[in-house]
């Protein structure tokens, strides 16, 4: 593996600043930050000590996780290409999807704090994800069971099969 | 535990304290596509869940579509075809079907030909069922791949198909197939949407005989209510005139929602006439 890199031969990294609608700062590389689609129209024209954004929706706790698999899926994307170049065989791939299945193995709460906040800095592959997940989760219960699951209030006009 | 985790922590805890859970909240599209991704059966034991989960399953006039080119998307679909020629004996099962049938309002016939739109992934592409050769066709309708991928259906306006290809919430694009067998399709209309009709929902339907366009649209009220509006839009002045309809109620005062508009020409020809014909007449499951 070649992610033990060098610090002294590798330029410094640039990198961007995210602020939590709490108003926590997260330093991240910026690599990681352009697989929001969101920062990354317009990022270019962007003054480069200018590169603050303020997400105004997301929540410190959920940026954390979401910068965590902004940042697994830049590694994993560089390895994969790696191995790829030296044609070794590699797993990466599904290592990667194991790695996805287990992280948004969350509670509802969580799992929606991710959703909206994908949806928001739209992350393509996270809000596929998560969309995934929670349509798994509706499949397969009844509505009673989905409202229970997902705190939905029952609004609807009346079943014709509730009474079966 | 440091200052901020322990700050993180009280955080964490006033926020599970006083959320209430915003499942309802969640925006349209992302709601419409969490559902587009489960199978019909789901869909339908789930409908009753909520009355938004409701209005989109049944009443979105784009949701079949979408949820269509999904299950296209997703492999593992096996695709069968049944004709039954009227005067025939039974239903027959069609060999090498390469293309997914059509959903279950994706196809229009026009003039002997099935056509349906092969999803949203690929916009630009139009698949075909030839009734009388019973040939299967994939259809190019612009050249470009790298176009913005929209909403898109097919509809027939006057004599001949054309594709619509929807870009909310700016326009839309009407191509219309002007040689079947060459398959050349032209660029016809270019509709620029009002801020009225700036979101989706509002679809094209046919073409009146004096050449403007008629389209539906479908209006969710917040309370939950749906109501539906028939357009008419003339090319020439690029003006959009909200039809009125006389019956919008019935005789319990509610209102009726208006869910096809149809060109109707009157025929003398009887049904019978029609499976002694000579031409093969086929419908389609």
């Amino acid at each position: 593996m070649k992610d033990s890199f060098n610090p002294s031969i590798e330029p410094p990294k640039k990198t961007v600043t995210l602020v939590s609608s709490d108003g926590y700062d997260f330093e991240v590389e910026e690599e990681v930050a352009l697989e929001s689609q969101v920062i990354k129209d317009g990022f270019e024209d962007k003054a480069v000590d200018d590169r603050e954004y303020l997400l105004f929706n997301v929540h410190s706790d959920t940026l954390e996780l979401i910068i965590k698999y902004c940042e697994k899926h830049v590694s994993s994307r560089k390895s994969i290409s790696a191995a790829a170049a030296s044609s070794s065989s590699s797993n990466g791939e599904e290592a990667l999807k194991e790695w996805d299945e287990h992280f948004i193995s969350v509670d509802t709460n969580t799992l929606y704090d991710i959703l909206m906040a994908a949806d928001y800095l739209n992350i393509k592959s996270l809000l596929d994800l998560a969309i995934q997940k929670v349509a798994d989760t509706i499949h397969g219960r009844s509505p009673e069971q989905i409202r229970k699951k997902f705190n939905i209030e029952n609004d609807s006009i009346i079943d014709p099969w509730a009474s079966e | 535990m440091s200052s901020l985790q322990r700050r993180k922590a009280s955080r964490r805890l006033q926020r599970l304290v006083c959320k209430k859970n915003e499942f309802d909240d969640l925006p349209y599209d992302v709601v419409v596509n969490i559902l587009s991704r489960l199978p019909i059966t789901t869909l339908i034991r789930i409908k009753y869940t909520c009355k938004l989960w409701r209005s989109i399953i049944i009443d979105d006039p784009l949701f079949p579509e979408l949820h269509f080119s999904l299950g296209v998307k997703n492999p593992g679909h096996v695709y069968g075809i049944q004709v039954f020629t009227l005067g025939g004996e039974s239903w027959r099962e069609l060999e090498h079907v390469p293309y997914p049938a059509p959903a279950r309002h994706g196809p229009v016939y026009c003039n002997g030909v099935l056509y349906w739109s092969a999803g949203h992934s690929v916009p630009y592409f139009v698949l075909s069922f030839d009734l009388d050769t019973e040939q299967f066709q994939k259809r190019r309708v612009f050249p470009t791949g790298n176009r913005i991928v929209g909403f898109n259906y097919l509809v027939v306006l006057g004599e001949n198909v054309s594709f619509v290809l929807d870009l909310p919430p700016d326009y839309l694009e009407v191509w219309r197939l002007m040689d079947e067998k060459k398959n050349i399709w032209v660029k016809k209309y270019h509709l620029c949407r009002t801020p009225k009709l700036s979101r989706t929902g509002f679809k094209l339907s046919g073409l009146w005989m004096n050449g403007d366009l008629y389209g539906m649209r479908t209006i969710k009220k917040k309370d939950g209510t749906i109501v539906k509006r028939l357009y008419s839009y003339n090319a020439e002045s690029e003006k959009y005139t909200v039809i009125k309809l006389p019956f919008t109620k019935n005789r319990n005062a509610e209102s009726i929602l208006p869910c096809l508009v149809l060109n109707h020409v009157g025929s003398l020809i009887s049904p019978s006439k029609i499976v002694t014909a000579e031409g093969r007449n086929l419908l389609c499951q």
